[in-house]
């Protein structure tokens, strides 16, 4: 972590501690969605509201410790180290399947075709549910259906545009990896190349992606709305 | 972990079932404290989501309805198409029209010890580079790709001609190999007067000499053409071209 965003961290926790609400949301608005993002990804739950429970415990225990303790520069990653150990002992006592190093793998998008139990949630539907709740319910006053469906047009009307900008072998490739759910070994058959190369295609396709958001001035999910 | 490397993994990181654990969780300790590998992160999460849910197919032809593009207009008015299409291919484009008597044969790609035009291919320096030839004088061409990608060479002149020189054949492999240098030397041919070349270094494969008919004019024609309308939806970095100007007179 630089300096920097260190520094402003710390002036966030003493405001905090002197009871400032803007600090304590500015924080939450912080760390929140990545401790989302941390337990989608290494604990097994059957719905979202289960995820949202477990990301509220596991705030607590950070905002408590937040109570007590700055972000030293000689402590890296300590918040990161904090957040999966109160995961790990919160997922336990709730008797939640976790995955630290045995690496119980959790499919992306559906249970189908894999060998995991199919009444567990693929990643990516907890994923974009949890990113969807939180850009577009956050403001009681706002018309949240209206607001919806402006997310989701921006989003589909940008991405297709920067898809466009693709060639036609990477459009292929994520089209076949993200909804026809092809894995990378059968998509290197189809195309005729290394399943190393398939791979890298579809990663850089993504990336690319990514960039083209840029250039519409999107770089956070939150810039679509 | 610097933010080079968690983008290159993200893809792993969500998708993988044999992500190593330490990478992944160098990953988790870099996104807790980069906001930029973070959001970037969460687009890609919401991009697949959207990809999953809809298709590529159907994502080309979104349009969203009326109602939907008048919003949107009015919130993307200032951001449309920023993507500048190179003026020199739309000319190109606009040009395009076969050569007919280059008087060149496939022997004429010979290799070339020219270190002078080997230091100026693909560099920092983007020059255009002017010499005069004689009429069946050799001309070196050594290009040094900046990392591995695909090459094709084109040929134009002031008559409107335009020749496609690499590849030539079906069989040829258009691959290179980054920082490793590819020589060519062509024969200097009629028409006399000025000539341009311009050697297209791309990411992708965008001219595939398998699928074309080198017999079929036509067939050339729609290559080029295709592939000049590819380059110019490529992203800056996808893509480079080496220009020699040069003039062809008689002996």
């Amino acid at each position: 972590m630089d300096e920097e965003l260190r520094d402003q961290i710390n002036s966030l926790i003493i405001r905090l501690r002197q009871g400032d609400s803007d600090a304590e949301k500015a924080l939450y608005d912080r760390y929140v969605p990545r401790i989302q993002f941390y337990v989608c990804r290494n604990v097994w739950s059957s719905d979202v509201k289960d995820i949202e429970d477990l990301v509220w415990d596991i705030w607590l225990k950070l905002r408590t410790w937040f109570m007590r303790n700055s972000i030293e520069a000689s402590e890296k990653s300590v918040v990161s180290n904090l957040v999966r150990s109160a995961c790990r002992g919160q997922a336990r006592k709730d008797k939640r399947e976790i995955a630290y190093g045995e690496e119980p793998y959790r499919a992306i998008f559906t249970a189908q075709g894999n060998d995991q139990d199919e009444n567990k949630e693929p990643l990516l539907p907890v994923l974009t549910e949890l990113i969807r709740k939180r850009f577009l319910c956050d403001n009681g006053n706002v018309n949240v259906y209206e607001k919806e469906k402006i997310f989701e047009a921006r989003f589909k009307n940008i991405l297709s545009k920067c898809l466009r900008r693709r060639s036609e072998t990477q459009k292929k490739v994520i089209h076949l990896r993200f909804y026809e759910e092809y894995t990378f070994n059968e998509i290197a058959i189809m195309l005729g190349v290394a399943t190393e190369r398939a791979w890298q295609i579809c990663n850089e396709a993504l990336m690319r992606l990514n960039q083209c958001f840029g250039r519409y001035n999107i770089r956070s999910v939150g810039d679509l709305l | 972990m610097n933010c080079d490397e968690f983008e290159k993994y993200v893809l792993n990181y969500l998708t993988d079932r044999d992500f190593d654990p330490e990478l992944k969780h160098k990953m988790e300790e870099h996104y807790f404290e980069c906001d930029n590998c973070f959001n970037s992160l969460e687009l890609a999460t919401a991009t697949i989501g959207v990809i999953h849910s809809e298709g590529v197919d159907n994502l080309l032809q979104y349009s969203g309805g009326k109602e939907i593009q008048e919003k949107l207009s009015e919130l993307l008015d200032e951001q449309e198409d920023t993507y500048p299409i190179p003026n020199d291919l739309e000319l190109l484009v606009k040009k395009l029209s076969m050569v007919k008597s280059m008087n060149r044969s496939p022997g004429d790609l010979t290799l070339s010890q020219d270190p002078l035009l080997g230091a100026r291919m693909f560099g920092a320096e983007r020059g255009v580079e002017e010499s005069i030839y004689m009429l069946g004088e050799g001309i070196s061409i050594d290009l040094e790709p900046p990392k591995d990608g695909y090459l094709t060479i084109l040929l134009y002149d002031d008559a409107n001609n335009l020749k496609l020189l690499f590849p030539e054949n079906a069989t040829d492999d258009t691959f290179v190999k980054g920082g490793e240098k590819k020589q060519f030397e062509i024969v200097a041919a009629e028409p006399l007067g000025k000539q341009y070349l311009k050697a297209f270094w791309t990411t992708d494969q965008l001219m595939v000499p398998d699928k074309i008919d080198f017999g079929d004019e036509s067939a050339i024609c729609s290559a080029i053409k295709t592939f000049l309308n590819s380059i110019s939806a490529l992203d800056d970095d996808e893509w480079m071209v080496f220009e020699k100007e040069f003039e062809v007179v008689k002996e």
